[in-house]
């Protein structure tokens, strides 16, 4: 845990220095809330009460884009460049050093945003949930982000056997384009496929706590969409173990 | 005034370096009122080249080698100063400076990394509208004298350094250029591939008067090619003149070195400097101002028993070294 | 200018000789757009699906304003979307290559990609392009088609704008990656979506600072036969024209970039 700790400091330093990077960041967030913001202010109008609530879901969920931020192309380039030897010779494994980075990272992004959006979302109206309904959206926020990073991370690993990573990747972003409410949420999907999506990982990606936070779950549904996302946390931690330990045995077999 | 190339007068470049502030009102602050730091990397440079000359411009790193080379080649504008290359003044006139002169980065190739060599060639030669006859008549000499035959064909990333380093001085050369800048020239390369070049650089300044600004880090370049060196350190030209004279103005250092008998445990001389030892070895540094080889050698035999003994001139390598360490 | 075309197109020539060294997957490729494009393109069958339209445009419509923005961006990804890496060559030195050779630099940057590069995006761009219009029921006319051929091209060049003013940013700030994803990448979100559904303030600003609406939202009026809803009309025919104006601009804020770089004027 100590080690872990370090590694997340280690993180949030490499992150402190790009700060062109984390401030025009923001700008693309705010882009994404104007256009999101726009477009369901069209599509609700006439219907105030649940307007307010995508427009609360869309605001937190530009947030949560920064602590579920996960840049993988930097490990994928890093294994491109041949490095993957030199992983497998440190002590610490590589998922959990990579895990340790993108904490420290996010745990910036988030704490750099938080003033612009505690503006933005003062001028836009947006209220916060009261006790335990907060507290709900925090362990969300928490495991959406075990989720996000344990599966980029995961499918970034895929590259150590397969070319086809790039592709894997794109099937990934697509599901979670599609399942994880990032464009619409569960609500307004298909009601079959939204009863089944409900029980994939990726709600927990990103619907789960930006709902929780608006108000769209609540009680016993909030608990229970918190079951499953646990979960898949659990999930997706196993499946990047697994992937790590395939791709190590195939490194150490064939040599690279 | 017709047979000078290069003109440099009192040239100054001035960096200025943002100074960041931390977090983000910092960085908002540094957009709105930007703090700068100012860093002087040459500092008032003056020298003039001949047409035909081959000039060694050297000096360690960060010494502002690369921002004149910049500055002459047109990539960069100075802070003040003059500078006229070949009647022109570069960074005023780049194109026309560029289609007159010839750059190696020995570091960076100037060639198309995927597409075979002849390819770079015939790219160049439409980049630099090279007449057809000039062309042929160049490809064909730099080919035989360079030995470019044997991977005319073969892509540029699968060339050896040494081959990719006589292509990329090829392409250099091909539009004729009155002026080149050679930068590394033959950094990373073993021995012979060095001699190669060294020839062939020679070749094309006597042949062809071109003229020749090497910078190098290798003091065998110097010592075999040019005839007169410019040494800079901090932005200033410490040393300006024929090569020979570098080892009499700055090499009064010379280097004894003795086998004494029965290797003593401690060696000392005065008037000299033991600056290595290896058992009976022993190797003493004197200024030859100060005492002379005879006077320093008798000294010696009257402590010690002199097995052997050789005189070590100054290498002019060992003199660079200590100008850069210790300065003039 | 005739020699600087000349020159461009045989380095783009020389580009594609390049990529074909290497293992090139066309399908791939193909795959990757219809991954990119597909969630996105749910989504919004979705909403229409839900709410019967957006803004009024039937989904139809809204597919139409989606494959122009994919068209107009199949070609300029094909011509620019190398400007967007512009930062590592600064960073590595490659540029100062340009600046020694007697050729406009801005020119040998364009060259720097093989246009080879993007045609399974160019190719995706065309059949769902394609697709989309036989579904909106787009009549097709010989003057609508040639109309097509000016949109494409005025398209081409306002992105190609925006992706040459974020290299010339690079020049300023040693970045470039920042700008393509934090501005230019959302504001192509933007007008995948019915202009009319953001405020006036937003309308204008895609149609006068960052022209984007002229991709795909006043040309689709045209192909609809709809020019005549706009408050002016005119807008519908002015893509070619706003697309040289900032590819123009773009050039002109890069060359003073250019000339920061260099070191003058500052």
């Amino acid at each position: 845990m100590r080690v872990f700790a370090a590694l997340v400091r280690q993180g949030m330093k490499v992150m402190l220095a790009y700060q062109w990077e984390n401030y025009m960041g923001l700008v693309g967030n705010f882009a994404f809330l104007l256009l999101f913001s726009a477009l369901w202010s069209a599509l609700l109008r006439g219907d105030p009460e649940a307007q307010a609530r995508m427009l609360s879901y869309v605001f937190i969920g530009q947030l949560l884009q920064n602590w579920t931020f996960t840049p993988t192309w930097e490990l994928a380039g890093r294994f491109r460049m041949g490095d993957v030897a030199l992983e497998l010779a440190k002590p610490l494994s590589l998922p959990v050093r990579v895990l340790g980075d993108f904490l420290g990272r996010n745990i910036v992004r988030v704490l750099r945003a938080l003033p612009a959006f505690a503006a933005v979302g003062f001028l836009m109206g947006i209220r916060l949930p009261d006790w335990p309904q907060f507290g709900f959206f925090l362990l969300s926020a928490g495991l959406a982000w075990v989720i996000n990073a344990s599966l980029y991370v995961g499918i970034t690993l895929i590259s150590l056997w397969t070319t086809y990573f790039d592709q894997a990747h794109q099937i990934l972003d697509f599901l979670e384009g599609v399942f994880s409410g990032f464009y619409v949420p569960l609500w307004y999907m298909p009601p079959a496929l939204a009863a089944i999506a409900t029980y994939t990982p990726f709600p927990g990606m990103f619907f789960t706590p930006a709902a929780i936070f608006s108000g769209g779950l609540q009680g016993a549904e909030a608990l229970s969409a918190l079951a499953v996302q646990a979960l898949w946390a659990g999930g997706s931690l196993l499946i990047l173990y697994g992937i790590w330990l395939g791709g190590v045995r195939k490194m150490t077999v064939m040599g690279g | 005034m017709e047979d000078v190339m290069i003109t440099v007068e009192n040239l100054r470049k001035e960096f200025k370096i943002l100074r960041r502030r931390p977090g983000f009102l910092g960085t908002l602050r540094s957009l709105l009122s930007p703090e700068y730091e100012v860093r002087t990397a040459v500092d008032g440079i003056s020298f003039t080249i001949r047409r035909g000359e081959l000039v060694g411009y050297i000096g360690p790193n960060g010494a502002g080698k690369s921002t004149t080379i910049k500055i002459l080649t047109g990539i960069m504008v100075p802070t003040s100063g003059r500078v006229v290359v070949d009647g022109l003044v570069p960074y005023e006139r780049r194109v026309e400076n560029a289609r007159r002169i010839g750059v190696v980065f020995g570091q960076r190739t100037q060639l198309w990394w995927d597409l075979p060599t002849i390819d770079s060639f015939e790219l160049l030669r439409h980049i630099y509208r090279i007449p057809a006859g000039v062309y042929k008549q160049n490809l064909e000499l730099f080919t035989d004298l360079l030995g470019l035959g044997e991977f005319l064909n073969t892509p540029v990333r699968q060339l050896s350094l040494g081959q990719r380093m006589r292509a990329d001085l090829a392409a250099a050369l091909l539009h004729n250029p009155r002026l080149v800048y050679l930068d590394e020239p033959t950094i990373g390369l073993d021995v012979v591939a060095k001699e190669r070049i060294r020839r062939f650089i020679k070749e094309i300044n006597r042949e062809r008067g071109v003229t020749i600004i090497l910078t190098t880090h290798d003091m065998q370049d110097i010592e075999k090619l040019c005839e007169r060196m410019i040494l800079i350190d901090h932005g200033r030209v410490v040393y300006d003149g024929p090569v020979e004279e570098v080892k009499r103005r700055f090499g009064q250092h010379r280097i004894l070195v003795v086998d004494l008998e029965g290797a003593p445990e401690e060696v000392s001389v005065e008037g000299a400097e033991v600056i290595r030892r290896e058992n009976g070895r022993v190797w003493l540094r004197f200024n030859r101002d100060e005492i002379s080889a005879a006077q320093l050698i008798h000294r010696v035999g009257q402590r010690y028993n002199i097995v052997d003994l050789t005189l070590e001139e100054p290498e002019i390598e060992g003199i660079i070294a200590r100008i850069y360490e210790e300065g003039v | 200018m005739l020699h600087a075309l000349r020159c461009y197109l045989l380095l783009v020539g020389a580009q594609a000789r390049a990529q074909m060294q290497y293992r090139f997957n066309f399908f791939a490729q193909v795959f990757s757009m219809i991954a990119t494009y597909m969630g996105q393109f749910i989504a919004l069958s979705w909403l229409t699906d839900r709410f019967g339209s957006i803004s009024g445009w039937k989904l139809e419509e809204v597919i139409l304003f989606y494959a122009l923005a994919i068209l107009a961006w199949g070609f300029a990804v094909s011509l620019f979307f190398h400007l967007v890496s512009f930062e590592d060559q600064i960073r590595e030195g490659l540029f100062d290559r340009a600046l020694v050779r007697p050729l406009n630099p801005f020119v040998q940057l364009l060259a720097g990609q093989s246009p080879i590069a993007g045609t399974g995006q160019l190719v995706f761009s065309i059949a769902a392009f394609l697709w989309a219009t036989g579904r909106a029921g787009v009549v097709w006319t010989p003057l609508k088609l040639l109309y097509l051929l000016g949109v494409a091209v005025g398209s081409a060049l306002i992105l190609g704008a925006a992706l040459v003013t974020v290299s010339a940013l690079g020049f300023f700030t040693r970045r470039t990656y920042t700008f393509y994803w934090s501005l230019v990448f959302p504001a192509r979100q933007l007008v995948h979506y019915p202009l009319n559904i953001y405020s006036q303030v937003v309308q204008w600003l895609l149609t006068v600072g960052l022209p984007f609406a002229f991709i795909n939202y006043y040309p689709a009026h045209v192909l609809l036969d709809r020019a005549a809803d706009l408050p002016w009309p005119l807008l519908a025919y002015l893509t070619p024209l706003v697309g040289v104006v900032a590819f123009a601009a773009a050039y002109g804020l890069w060359c003073l970039g250019l000339r920061s770089y260099v070191g003058a004027g500052s």
